[in-house]
């Protein structure tokens, strides 16, 4: 992965005669097929530049010349050239506590397979993620040793440095089995691990409702509370893979709120997590499963406004508190229950919101879905991949 | 497609910057740390000596560029930047040289009855006059002020609690000078000062925790201050605070609400005092882990650091910065003693990673930081757009 040279500090020369393989490379997959010499008008740079990175990427096996389909005025038609994507694949992985969903891609984008496997704490981790991950390679007929790269998703704090576990709560005994065994049994493949909601972030800043958007937010309210933040268009991990935990934020808690499972002290966790907004669902008698409640609670008069009010104090505690720290241009709100309220509840979170400070607030509901971290594993795996296939 | 930068401002930064770093350089050696060939190197020295920037230093007898080389220079006076820090009690001003020399530092008391745009012009005319720089040659100012103030808008401060008279008038301020004038908030001037000359140095991503008469945050992320879409990036005081002590509350809807702000700004800090039966007079010795002689001092003590955990806790887990610097007067009174104290509360909410220091700065970080973010501009500003022959007055 070598980072390029920031443009402001290439020459003219250089920018003119020199073409990097990645842009080229990115030419290639949006287009069927292109000429040398459309590939150097795309891309702004001399013929010479574009001929000699397709000259590479032929010996990489990146691109084949498609056969020529007719003649020009004048003379043959120019070679024309294109992606072969098949050249090489990649696995995303988004790993659950108590299910795993495995997926495999071409480098070109195209999705091969997908199979998702449920299991117990019991179930030994690592052999389970192997064999999904060779059902998978035998559905999409990708072969392990033309796999580049494995990124998984899961719940915890990956160190970016190590790329180790510093924290997993959820599931802590998984730990060894997902860095150090699932290592060994996919031999020199390397494998990735990262945050859940950090590639959900992605997902929805690509390809949701953050798409064109350089700061947001993404607020991913769950089992656990997260944020996977992206400033100036990349994702922020933090110095020890810590940004967004916001989970242990301390919060004053009204009284009467009571305490749920998970972190002891009054904290966003306490007030967003779904075990919270469960027991307050039931406490204004709406049952226990906090998604249906939150749909029940619209078309319930006074006692469905009560509850939605509470939620949306609660989660205007953790956006506020986002906002005044980060200002970003938007704050997604996903996870597993939070749209189940629609456009009424996003309407009270926003003045709750408005009530704590005068900070510019943009709500938005996630629109990727629950494919979001394996679609941001993915896409992971394969921006990791393209910038690693012209390094050397 | 993005249009191609104009190959002469690319060029020429190159070589301003390499000279930056380097102080003196002969041609050969501006090509090699540029990668630009001799030729083109050459080229761009001459124009930017035409242009007043760059001036012959020396003839060295020995060196790359064979025998008797001519090493060139920045020419420091080519172009001057000010920084102002205008706080609730005082007005800093500072003047520098485009290479970051400063020349000039003065600190006066802010005057009963407000300030006003002609004040500042004053001001700011009495540091170039300090610095023997002409007014002519002034290319950026920048006023550091409490607020919010709107990056989209640059000067427009959009919300602040300071109402003197000159933030109406900054655009006017511009004109009378005849360069760009824009403001920035305090407390992220400050962040840029401690990331360049303070306990942040080396460092891409602190946050600031500013500790005095009133609590704010300045983050820098990726070696770029944090100010968000709006600019309100670390106004963090608004939130709700789970203090249990007394606070000032702030009222909201008819109640008092302890925020982050009331339970650590001066009001809040004396309140907090008076409770534990410590003066007014007494609240920063009794700070300083060196004054024992005050009853209460060591249960106050207790709680502001509780208070400081509470404030930091958000920036901390939303950011997890590098390192964490706190200062202002509370922060730098308690010292390594509430340095220490803070610490121990953050362990009781998990096991967060925690890099935490105090400032390295004195008062005036945040004139400082109004000159380093001038010479930013100003550097940027000296090829923007520009042909080899335009953009600069002739020397």
């Amino acid at each position: 992965m070598t980072a390029a040279r920031p443009p402001d500090r290439l020459t003219s020369g250089e920018l003119l005669h020199h073409l990097d393989p990645r842009s080229a490379f990115e030419q290639l997959r949006m287009h069927e097929s292109l000429t040398r010499g459309e590939l150097a008008d795309l891309t702004s740079r001399s013929r010479t530049a574009a001929a000699d990175v397709v000259d590479q990427l032929m010996r990489l096996g990146a691109v084949h010349q498609v056969a020529h389909t007719g003649t020009a005025v004048g003379g043959p038609a120019a070679q024309r050239y294109a992606l072969t994507p098949t050249f090489c694949y990649v696995v995303g992985a988004d790993v659950r506590h108590d299910e795993v969903t495995v997926a495999v891609a071409d480098i070109g984008g195209t999705l091969r397979a997908q199979i998702t496997e449920s299991f117990h704490p019991t179930d030994d981790a690592a052999q389970l993620l192997r064999r999904t991950i060779e059902h998978c390679l035998h559905d999409a007929a990708a072969p392990l040793e033309q796999v580049r790269r494995v990124v998984m998703g899961t719940p915890g704090v990956i160190d970016p440095v190590t790329g180790e576990f510093a924290f997993a709560y959820l599931m802590p005994s998984w730990k060894h089995a997902l860095t150090t065994d699932i290592r060994a049994l996919l031999g020199g493949v390397p494998v990735v691990f990262e945050n859940d909601v950090n590639l959900a972030a992605m997902a929805e800043a690509r390809d949701g409702v953050g798409r064109g958007i350089p700061n947001l937010v993404f607020a991913w309210m769950s089992i656990g509370v997260g944020l996977g933040t992206i400033l100036n268009g990349r994702l922020h991990r933090g110095r020890h893979g810590w940004s967004g935990e916001i989970g242990f934020i301390p919060a004053p808690m009204p009284p009467g709120y009571a305490l749920v499972p998970g972190l002891p002290h009054p904290s966003i966790h306490q007030l967003t997590c779904l075990a919270a907004i469960a027991s307050a669902a039931d406490h204004h008698g709406f049952g226990t499963d906090a998604r249906a409640a939150l749909g029940a609670a619209q078309s319930a008069g006074e006692r469905g406004s009560a509850f939605l009010d509470d939620v949306a104090l609660r989660v205007a505690q953790l956006v506020s508190t986002t906002c005044l720290v980060v200002n970003p241009g938007l704050v997604v709100l996903g996870g597993s229950f939070i749209h189940a309220g629609g456009e009424d509840l996003l309407g009270r979170i926003q003045r709750a919101t408005g009530a704590i400070s005068p900070v510019p607030v943009r709500l938005a509901y996630a629109e990727v879905g629950d494919e979001a971290i394996l679609r941001g594993a993915l896409q992971a795996a394969l921006d990791d991949t393209r910038d690693g296939l012209f390094a050397s | 497609m993005s249009a191609r930068p104009a190959a002469w401002s690319l060029n020429a930064r190159a070589v301003f910057d390499a000279l930056l770093a380097h102080g003196m350089l002969t041609r050969g050696e501006i090509a090699e740390s540029t990668g630009l060939s001799r030729v083109t190197a050459s080229g761009v020295v001459e124009q930017l000596i035409r242009r007043g920037i760059v001036e012959y230093a020396a003839t060295v007898p020995w060196s790359s560029g064979g025998p008797n080389a001519r090493t060139y220079a920045l020419r420091p006076t080519a172009a001057y930047v000010v920084g102002v820090a205008a706080h609730l009690d005082r007005i800093a001003v500072a003047t520098a040289t485009i290479t970051g020399d400063v020349l000039a530092e003065s600190t006066c008391a802010v005057e009963a009855g407000g300030d006003t745009a002609d004040r500042f012009h004053r001001l700011i005319l009495e540091s170039l006059a300090a610095a023997a720089a002409p007014v002519e040659r002034l290319h950026r100012v920048v006023v550091g002020t409490p607020g919010v103030v709107d990056p989209s808008a640059q000067g427009y401060v959009s919300f602040t609690s300071d109402v003197r008279s000159w933030q109406a008038d900054i655009t006017s301020l511009g004109g009378a000078l005849g360069c760009p004038v824009i403001c920035e908030n305090d407390v992220k001037l400050a962040a840029l000062s401690e990331m360049h000359l303070g306990a942040g140095r080396g460092v891409r991503d602190l946050v600031l925790a500013w500790i005095d008469d009133g609590f704010a945050l300045g983050a820098i992320v990726g070696g770029r201050l944090l100010r968000g879409d709006h600019g309100w990036a670390g106004e963090i005081g608004f939130m709700p605070a789970a203090v249990t002590g007394p606070v000032v509350g702030t009222r909201r809807g008819g109640t008092h609400v302890a925020t982050v702000q009331s339970a650590l700004n001066a009001h809040g800090i004396y309140a907090l005092g008076e409770h534990f039966g410590v003066a007014q007079a007494d609240v920063l010795a009794a700070m300083s882990a060196r004054f024992t002689g005050v009853a209460g001092a060591d249960t106050l003590f207790a709680e502001i650091a509780h208070r400081v955990a509470l404030a930091i806790a958000p920036p901390i887990l939303i950011l997890d910065p590098d390192v964490v610097v706190l200062t202002g007067s509370v922060a730098l009174a308690g010292g390594q003693p509430l340095l220490d104290s803070v610490i121990a509360e953050l362990r009781e909410f998990g096991p967060l990673p925690l890099s935490i220091m105090l400032s390295e700065l004195d008062r005036e970080a945040v004139a400082q930081g109004a000159v380093l973010l001038a010479l930013a501009d100003a550097r940027d500003g000296l090829f923007d757009g520009t042909s080899a022959d335009e953009g600069l007055d002739p020397l």
